[in-house]
């Protein structure tokens, strides 16, 4: 009995050092997939919830790139178990057999988390799988897709600059690569002017509608050399959109302004190239001219405005044709005219808000005055209430035409008070009968209503849901295309080396030759396991075989003892005898010779 | 990709028949056709001036989505959500992801030559001489290169840069620039 | 080709030796200035002071003097492109009607500081290649183009200008007098066409190093 207790003691010792030697491994492992472990953990007993999930976390961003787990738990609960649950789906999904949920990895049990972590490092990938391993992740993406496209343009021949179109190369799938930059120009973008859209909000002026509908160009048109039309509508959307993000707060007033680029900006492209100007001149001039100011409301004294700068419309259009030539003079008239109707602005804003003030004041005067007169009515209200009233009861009261008698009096009004009464009793009974009648009806029509809200409602539930629905699909369709375009794109990689499916197959035998090598190498561990408990228990046989066996030689040594010394004395004695005779015959022989 | 609120107003004009009529629609999406894929035969364009105010700025929107949607490389799917957003006629939606098609690439190449660049070597050509005397004392006797670089200088034409190279110079040129192929061939090759 | 010494090996203009009489007149200390004037002119360019200074010593106008002083120069220069050695070079200078004392000084200027004359010498021809320096580039985006791949070889040619530096430095005679001014191109380049061009100059390369080439070579070494 004792010796196979002790036995058992060593298993028991040797089963937690195993562990320990285990738990090593996955740390090493585990470090080196990018964990950060402090040196002080040794054993998986150490781990805390936050780095068991980023053991498993990193381990499976390995096995599976692209995956989008964090790495840290969130704070809120809910969250935290949906990761878990993840997790634990990724888990399930590698082919990880044993029992796993999210409390796996947030309530986690050493057993298990070393289960799981043991089976994620056997399908970490080896190091001589990592270079064949497809690099993820959007620089790599980056780099294959440069060698696709410098692939694919090595497998074209070169081209002579003149044979090609705009130095640009088309592939056959529609793709192109620019291979000249004659036709390149740089980014100049000249101010293009838009009409502003009418809404209800938003009314222009019958005027300057007139002047969008008849003297606007289409921006094409107003573009002179057709190198300027991208960059002046890439120009215009970003001109517009800082626009509307300055104004942000009052969204309306900015829809009420035309598509114009701001000054400066205009007067800087001006500066550099001048090309532009014309449109821009021609906005001018529309602007003085015909006063197609995009204001909703009009400034108050327009006459100022057209009889300032009398020029017609149609002098737009020479505008351009002698700008050359009296360029100078025309800008310096033009900023003239420019600074007298700044001028004028300012003395019409001055009288504007003169008579804003005004306004103003009148209007507080004017409500005063209504306060006043209804104050005034007041009292003649009453008045009249109090003259109704008087009538009604000179009714009731005796005619100064009767006998003056206070009894007829009397008689009348019980006889209306009766007659009122009556009247009221079956006022009541009617209005019983219609309400009964009413409130069925009212409240089988309010059930018919509720019935239809709630219908309703769960139409509007349907609708949204199906939305959300479409929209999932849509996504899902986008996705899967996606995948499908990459899968086709590998699959055509795949398809250019004929030697990778031999290849595999050559990995598929080697690792079925492994997986029974696997096989042999556990029934051999079997064995020896068995032969191990053999000898064990034999041992024990024999130590007690030992004891039983000594004891008995003991016993047997004893009574051997005993009868040995008396052969002993007896063959001494004997020898004695012998010696004796052997003297005798010695003594007798000398005689003899 | 962003579009300003002008540009969305004026989408939703494009797409709505009660504001522009088929035939006005069809000759904005023609002008845009010339304008944004052979933009030189922009001064053919002929579309009915004195149209509504509205048409103006739909003509200008459609040219804006069109351009903002090469330039960010949106795909048709996109382009048609954010249409759909607009209210956008369905059959008028697929006219527009149309033109779509039929313009981005051209688009985009046309997008990608905008810009600062340095003069571009298009082609080469070379002499071999034998120089056996010169006026130039610098030159000793012997085979010399001639080589021109023909290069295209974005909006100022072609330019040659022509220089001279001994034999020794002439590995050395050519064995960086086969280093710079070799490693493109690489590159191409991962 | 010193088959026929003390003979003229050089054609020169009739003025041109004209000038050079003036110079051949002289007394040797006279001569020597001539020749330090010379000297100074090609390494640091005219020094008119000079010439007047001596021309009123010697009581000539100071533009002969001048032209005799050119035409020395000019002597030692088609003598080098002629690539006559310094016995051809006496001989031409005898032909001349320099004397021996005058010979000697000459041809000691020849030998010596002829390096200056070899490097220095001028005209019109292509910048000579110096260096090319390249890397490869992808262009990911533009202002006007968000999401692009564009690959390019951007590089330096840095070409040699051969023409003459006016003032070399003395310091720097022996490694060549002339500090050369180099001009940089930036340049860019496809793929396509990088290889293209590469194979082009590489044909020229092999080219230079074919056989034919190498028989013409040496036809007319």
């Amino acid at each position: 009995m004792i010796p196979r207790t002790i036995c058992g003691n060593v298993d028991v010792q040797q089963n937690s050092s195993d562990m320990e030697e285990v738990d090593k491994i996955i740390i090493h492992s585990l470090r080196q997939v990018g964990c950060d472990i402090e040196d002080e953990i040794e054993s998986l007993q150490q781990f805390t919830t936050e780095l068991v999930v980023e053991a498993t976390v990193r381990c499976l961003r390995v096995i599976q790139p692209g995956l989008t787990l964090p790495v840290s738990l969130p704070s809120s609960m809910s969250a935290r178990f949906r990761i878990g649950a993840e997790i634990a789906q990724v888990c399930s999904d590698l082919g990880y057999g044993g029992d796993v949920g999210y409390q796996t990895f947030l309530y986690s049990s050493v057993t298990d988390i070393r289960k799981v972590l043991i089976f994620l490092i056997e399908k970490l990938p080896k190091e001589s799988e990592k270079v064949v391993e497809v690099p993820s992740g959007k620089a790599a993406l980056l780099q294959q897709s440069l060698s696709d496209l410098l692939r694919k343009q090595f497998n074209t021949p070169w081209i002579p600059n003149y044979c090609k179109n705009k130095g640009i190369r088309w592939f056959k799938d529609g793709s192109w690569s620019r291979e000249g930059y004659l036709h390149c120009h740089q980014f100049y973008s000249c101010p293009l002017v838009v009409p502003p859209v009418t809404t209800k909000k938003l009314e222009i002026t019958e005027k300057s509608k007139d002047y969008y509908k008849m003297h606007t160009p289409y921006i094409t048109e107003q573009i002179k050399n057709s190198n300027e039309l991208v960059p002046s509508l890439i120009q215009l959307n970003a001109n517009s959109l800082t626009l509307e993000q300055l104004h942000s707060e009052k969204d309306s007033s900015v829809l009420m302004k035309p598509w114009l680029p701001s000054l400066e900006k205009t007067s800087k492209l001006m500066s550099s190239k001048d090309e532009p100007l014309e449109p821009y001149a021609r906005s001018l001039v529309g602007l003085s001219g015909k006063k197609p100011i995009p204001r909703p409301r009009p400034p108050p004294k327009p006459k100022h405005l057209t009889e300032e700068t009398p020029s017609p419309p149609k002098s737009t259009e020479e505008v351009p044709a002698d700008k050359e030539k009296t360029h100078d003079e025309e800008e310096k008239d033009s900023e003239k005219s420019i600074e007298n109707l700044k001028q004028k602005m300012e003395d019409m804003k001055i009288s504007f808000e003169d008579l804003r003030n005004e306004v103003k004041t009148l209007k507080v005067k004017a409500s005063q005055a209504m306060e006043e007169l209804r104050e005034e009515e007041k009292p003649c209200q009453e008045v009249e209430e109090r003259l109704a009233l008087w009538r009604r009861t000179q009714e009731i009261l005796p005619r100064p035409g009767s006998d003056g008698l206070a009894g007829e009096g009397v008689e009348r009004l019980k006889s209306m008070a009766d007659g009122s009464a009556r009247r009221l009793l079956s006022l009541a009974s009617a209005w019983d009968e219609h309400r009964t009648a009413l409130l069925s009806e009212y409240r089988h029509l309010r059930e018919h209503d509720t019935n239809r809200t709630s219908e309703a409602q769960r139409q509007a539930e349907l609708l949204r849901s199906l939305r959300e629905k479409t929209r999932e699909v849509m996504e899902e369709v986008r996705e899967k295309e996606q995948i499908r375009k990459q899968l086709t794109t590998e699959r055509e990689k795949v398809n250019k080396d004929v030697g990778r499916s031999a290849y595999t197959r050559r990995i598929m035998e080697i690792i079925g030759n492994i997986r029974k090598q696997n096989e042999d190498i556990d029934k051999v561990l079997k064995d020896t396991k068995e032969v191990q408990k053999e000898i064990n228990q034999l041992t024990g046989r024999l130590d007690r075989s030992f004891t039983v066996a000594d004891e008995l030689i003991f016993r047997i040594q004893t009574e051997e003892a005993k009868s040995v010394a008396s052969n002993l004395e007896r063959i001494t004695a004997d020898l004695r005898q012998m010696r004796q005779e052997s003297a005798a015959l010695a003594a007798r022989l000398e005689r003899k010779s | 990709m962003e579009i300003s609120n002008q540009v969305s107003e004026g989408l939703k004009v494009l797409g709505s028949p009660s504001k522009i009529d088929d035939d006005l629609f069809r000759s904005y999406l023609e002008a845009a056709v010339i304008s944004l894929s052979s933009a030189e035969k922009m001064s053919e364009i002929k579309i009915n001036s004195t149209a509504e105010v509205d048409g103006k700025v739909a003509y200008a929107s459609l040219l804006v989505v069109m351009v903002e949607a090469a330039r960010h490389d949106v795909d048709s799917t996109s382009l048609a959500s954010i249409l759909e957003e607009k209210r956008f006629d369905p059959p008028r939606l697929d006219k527009v992801l149309k033109l779509y098609s039929v313009v981005k690439h051209k688009l985009q190449a046309q997008l990608s030559g905008i810009g600062s660049f340095p003069p571009h070597v298009v082609d080469a050509t070379w002499k071999l001489d034998y120089v056996i005397k010169s006026d130039n004392l610098e030159y000793k006797s012997g085979p010399q290169y001639l080589v021109n670089l023909l290069t295209e200088v974005p909006g100022g034409g072609e330019k040659k840069i022509q220089f001279a190279c001994t034999m020794e110079e002439m590995q050395d040129l050519v064995g960086k620039l086969r280093e710079a192929a070799k490693l493109m061939e690489k590159v191409a090759n991962v | 080709m010193s088959g026929l010494p003390r003979t003229m090996q050089l054609f020169l203009t009739d003025s041109h030796k004209q000038h050079l009489e003036l110079v051949s007149k002289q007394d040797i200390s006279v001569f020597r200035e001539v020749c330090q004037i010379a000297l100074d002119f090609v390494r640091n360019g005219p020094n008119l002071k000079a010439i007047v200074a001596l021309s009123q010593e010697i009581e000539v106008p100071p533009q002969s003097l001048r032209l005799a002083i050119e035409g020395l120069i000019k002597l030692l220069i088609e003598s080098f492109k002629n690539k006559l050695s310094s016995e051809d070079f006496t001989g031409s200078l005898q032909a001349l009607g320099f004397r021996e004392e005058q010979q000697d000084l000459l041809t000691k200027l020849y030998t010596e500081e002829g390096k200056i004359l070899n490097v220095v010498g001028g005209s019109v021809t292509p910048p000579h290649f110096h260096n090319l320096d390249w890397r490869f580039e992808v262009q990911v985006a533009s202002r006007s183009l968000l999401h692009q791949l564009t690959p390019l070889i951007t590089m330096k040619l840095s070409l040699k200008d051969g023409e003459t530096a006016p003032k070399g430095k003395e310091s720097d005679s022996d490694s060549g007098a002339k500090k050369p001014s180099l001009q940089d191109h930036i340049l860019q380049i496809d793929p396509v066409g990088l290889l293209h061009i590469t194979g082009i100059l590489e044909q020229a390369l092999a080219e230079g190093s074919s056989r034919h080439c190498r028989r013409v070579q040496h036809s007319l070494e």
